[in-house]
């Protein structure tokens, strides 16, 4: 029986946070790629660090914290979520800062678009579901300022979904990220103008784990900056300073 | 209870939905378990197998080829865009299909079995006695088989009522052609929205008790008049 037990702690072992310079990561799943990147180069500097992530939606990994998931950094898609982990008491003012500017455009690998107005009534449009995505609402912003009547709106649960309806070519075009597409081809610009920015906010969960505390910083380092720009991403328009004052208009 | 109108129609699309899929799927069912339970071949297991793969298929597996094979890229989403006008992604028509695949099994194991139970020698006394081939499935087969027959209805009904991951992969999530019932729970979750999420669990899961609870009475009641009437 103890043996029993014994196995069983051996088994858990890896899950408890025990030590001070391993964390675990939620990532929102348009980002998890850059992520990689940048872990990569930062573990390599720090071979102590341990770091585990998982990815998923915002909004579900929002839920998991809110339920009590051992996440120690959230990196969402939005500020939407880490603001309503600030009002939960959940989270320090201090401790939430945008770290990247999400980019929308319009990719249409196969439709004789140029530009997003030309969309029109032969065109099948998948976008994220403009409620939970915030790529989604960025979306429905442009169709909205467009005007754009396709001829039926798909709706993805998330970008990825959005990404897979038009590369299986189940839908002509799709309102996706820049990052998601870097490498393709038949990627249409959109203004930034026809949209709210999309600011994509982390927040520090657990100010305590020194490992997770430097991480959150090095973010906003301009080397990774650099590299979060490389993958699709704007500048920031006032990086750390909000994260300080706390005090972003919604 | 906090619905609004789109749960409801989420609600009226999810029982359209399963109707017509046990209505088709009864209806396909019944001759293809009659021909499996006294088929004697080697294709048989084959035929079983893939009759039973929808049973243990993630609905993530089905709904990635169903898109694949819905794209208009391909041969089948081609020809019927060509034929149809529409595609059959992110339609009822494209989910209806779905279901079919996926809730196959439920209806098709019990039908089978309560052939196989059932056995070659009343058909044959029937036949002896005069009766028509189609006499002998009106009156001697189908009533028969009614508990296996109502089991499998509500069995398919209720499977499709549940089905979520096909329908989130296929559906694109439109309001009154996709947004099933457990769809839009799942929306107003992701959106924060718990008081309209618990208006629709709450009523899934009464639905899912009273389906439960009327097959067990139905079989049980079924179960009582086969024993207490001789057969013929």
């Amino acid at each position: 029986m103890i043996k029993f037990l014994w196995l069983i702690l051996l088994i858990l072992q890896p899950f408890a946070a025990h030590a001070n310079d391993s964390f675990r990561i939620a990532v929102a799943a348009n980002f998890r790629s850059t992520l990689e990147i940048i872990l990569e180069q930062y573990l390599a500097a720090q071979p102590d660090v341990s770091i585990a992530f998982s990815s998923g939606s915002s909004g579900s990994l929002y839920q998991q914290i809110l339920h009590g998931a051992p996440y120690q950094l959230f990196l969402s898609a939005d500020s939407r979520y880490p603001k309503q982990l600030q009002a939960q008491g959940l989270l320090q003012a201090n401790f939430r800062a945008t770290y990247a500017m999400g980019e929308l455009v319009l990719w249409a690998p196969l439709a004789p678009l140029h530009q997003a107005k030309q969309i029109s009534s032969n065109i099948t449009l998948a976008v994220a579901n403009p409620k939970t995505a915030p790529y989604g609402r960025a979306a429905a912003e442009v169709i909205a300022a467009l005007a754009l009547q396709p001829l039926k709106i798909i709706q993805g649960h998330s970008i990825a979904q959005v990404h897979q309806f038009v590369a299986s070519g189940n839908a002509d075009a799709g309102f996706i990220a820049r990052s998601q597409v870097l490498h393709t081809g038949q990627v249409i610009t959109i203004d930034k103008n026809l949209y709210n920015p999309i600011q994509q906010q982390m927040a520090l969960l657990t100010p305590d784990n020194s490992a997770a505390k430097d991480f959150y910083r090095y973010l906003l380092t301009p080397a990774a900056q650099q590299i979060i720009r490389q993958q699709g991403y704007q500048l920031l328009e006032s990086q750390a300073q909000e994260a300080l004052l706390g005090t972003h208009k919604p | 209870m906090e619905l609004t109108n789109h749960d409801w129609q989420a609600l009226w699309l999810t029982i359209k939905l399963a109707t017509t899929t046990t209505a088709i799927l009864i209806m396909v069912c019944l001759p293809l378990a009659w021909k499996l339970a006294g088929w004697q071949s080697p294709v048989k297991i084959l035929v079983e197998t893939i009759t039973t793969l929808p049973l243990i298929l993630p609905p993530t597996v089905i709904g990635y080829y169903l898109l694949l094979v819905f794209s208009p890229h391909y041969f089948i989403g081609h020809w019927y865009s060509v034929l149809f006008n529409q595609q059959l992604a992110f339609s009822f028509e494209g989910i209806l299909i779905a279901s079919l695949i996926y809730s196959l099994p439920f209806a098709l194991k019990p039908l089978q079995a309560a052939f196989e139970q059932q056995g070659a020698a009343l058909s044959e006394s029937a036949a002896l006695l005069g009766f028509s081939p189609w006499q002998t499935i009106i009156h001697i087969l189908l009533p028969n088989i009614r508990p296996a027959l109502l089991g499998a209805a509500t069995l398919t009904f209720a499977h499709t009522v549940g089905e979520f991951g096909v329908i989130l992969m296929i559906g694109g999530n439109i309001s009154g052609e996709t947004q099933v019932a457990s769809i839009a729970l799942f929306d107003h979750v992701e959106n924060l929205e718990y008081g309209a999420a618990n208006s629709l669990a709450l009523i899934l899961l009464l639905f899912s008790c009273t389906v439960v609870l009327l097959s067990q009475w139905l079989s049980r009641k079924q179960g009582r008049t086969i024993t207490n009437t001789p057969p013929c």
